[in-house]
């Protein structure tokens, strides 16, 4: 990752952590749809990013959200595999002609359709990762993977959102 | 040893990529470990100092709640004084230890002897009350946070009750804070009465709703009736016998099967669980002690 953004995206880690942790944490719908609002932070790392720090960085952030909701290690383990499993499929979804240089993969910079053609697999894959390894059994198969599914719509409406927000409260600044 | 060095470094990120994998797995192994060395969750100082501000922030709302309910508890207790009981085992509803009185009854009338009464008996229980700072109930694997910790005289493994029934069993504790596991985690067993038959069975949550608990291992030729009160055995030393669990919901006679499927409805509301009782059990140690050295219950 280049240099310039790493005051930015150490300033994206604190926010995304402090937001999950402090805000989210208790945020439960319909009993079934939890906000994992951190994953956003690991999806908005920028293309260039090496796949090896983006498993780092999702080790990090996962161990960090696992301590505060008593899970040591699931986060982790579902952060790591998707960082591991996002650069085939940036790659795999690259339009014609690449990306642009500088360009994160956000809804604001490549629009929302792209963006949730992006985001949906990995997220639903984080997701789906979590609730198995927390359950331990495929047991409860069907209604641990609603609990997925409809935790990944939450996610992703908060990512898309706290995007708009910070986007734009930080254009002026940086 | 180049190409040694050079296939490292072509499959790096896939090498980086297992071994992280086998470290989260590692973790999450231990931290379901029995003895767990790091203490990195939310009995954490620092950790349990942040839910703890948030939680006091929502705290507010609950309060004319959480007020009821303590004044029923309070009227309740202040019944069973008036009523010249004793305090039973727990601070539970009254019907709690009639087994035990039975049973001491009984003893007495057998041996013919007054039996001496045991100080120590008569306060084997001590319970610490604390409140309830982090809880969560939709998980499959969920955790209370309490704010009291080693500094208070709670220890790994003591049993936690609320007013309503049982909570679970302490999981971890550091200075100030503890995490409890709760009944509402999957691999939580509890050691069960059916107190109408005296049935011995085991409460595990199948991992779905919060309200309901699955009650396994009651033989088929066992009569059971929905509404039966299902209480703590006692057995383990973590829960004072007789606390109330739930009653009998939903019951199924498996076809062809030993056992019935049964479902119970869980006394204790954990969705508003505010103030929780951490039970220390002065006689656990003997007891443990005694059935390790027999070789009873590895």
């Amino acid at each position: 990752m280049n240099s310039r953004y790493f005051l930015p995206q150490t300033l994206n880690f604190i926010v995304y952590l402090v937001l999950q942790i402090l805000i989210v944490r208790n945020l439960v719908l319909f009993e079934v749809s939890f906000c994992y609002l951190y994953v956003g932070f690991l999806l908005l790392l920028p293309f260039e990013t090496s796949a090896m720090l983006c498993m780092v960085l999702g080790f990090a952030v996962g161990l960090v959200v696992d301590i505060f909701y008593n899970t040591f290690g699931m986060h982790a383990a579902a952060c790591v595999f998707v960082m591991y499993v996002r650069q085939y499929w940036i790659g795999s979804i690259m339009p014609r002609g690449g990306y642009d240089a500088g360009v994160t993969p956000s809804p604001r910079a490549l629009g929302l359709r792209w963006f949730i053609t992006y985001a949906f697999p990995l997220t639903l894959l984080h997701h789906l990762l979590l609730f198995f390894i927390e359950i331990g059994s495929f047991d409860l198969f069907y209604f641990t993977f609603v609990k997925a599914l409809a935790s990944t719509v939450f996610t992703l409406v908060m990512v898309v959102v706290i995007d708009y927000i910070l986007q734009s409260s930080r254009r002026p600044i940086l | 040893m180049h190409s040694l060095l050079s296939f490292i470094f072509r499959y790096r990120a896939s090498i980086l990529f297992v071994l992280l994998e086998v470290l989260s797995a590692y973790f999450i192994v231990n931290n379901n470990a029995y003895h767990q060395a790091a203490v990195l969750n939310s009995s954490n100082r620092l950790v349990a100092s942040v839910i703890n501000t948030t939680s006091s922030m929502t705290d507010y709302f609950y309060l004319s709640e959480v007020n009821k309910r303590l004044a029923e508890e309070n009227a309740r207790l202040r019944e069973t004084m008036q009523n010249g009981e004793a305090p039973a085992g727990s601070p539970l509803r009254e019907d709690s230890l009639a087994v035990e009185a039975l049973a001491a009854d009984s003893v007495k009338l057998l041996t013919g002897i007054k039996t001496r009464q045991d100080s120590l008996r008569m306060k084997q229980y001590l319970f610490i009350p604390a409140r309830v700072v982090g809880n969560s109930v939709y998980h499959a694997k969920n955790y209370v946070t309490i704010d009291k910790g080693k500094a208070d005289g709670i220890e790994k493994d003591m049993g936690v009750i609320s007013p309503d029934g049982v909570v679970g069993k302490v999981k971890d504790v550091s200075e100030h804070y503890a995490v409890i596991t709760s009944l509402l985690h999957t691999d939580m067993l509890v050691s069960a009465l059916v107190k109408r038959s005296n049935t011995l069975g085991s409460i595990q949550w199948s991992g779905r709703n919060p309200t309901v608990a699955d009650l396994d291992n009651i033989p088929i030729h066992i009569n059971i009736i929905a509404g039966d009160t299902i209480v703590t055995s006692g057995y383990s030393g973590i829960y004072p016998p007789g606390t109330l669990i739930g009653t009998v919901g939903e019951i199924r006679p498996e076809e062809d099967a030993a056992f019935y499927d049964i479902h119970v409805d869980l006394s204790t509301r954990f969705q508003q669980l505010s103030y929780v009782y951490v039970v220390k059990n002065k006689l656990r140690y003997e007891k443990d002690s005694l059935n390790r050295n027999n070789q009873l219950y590895p």
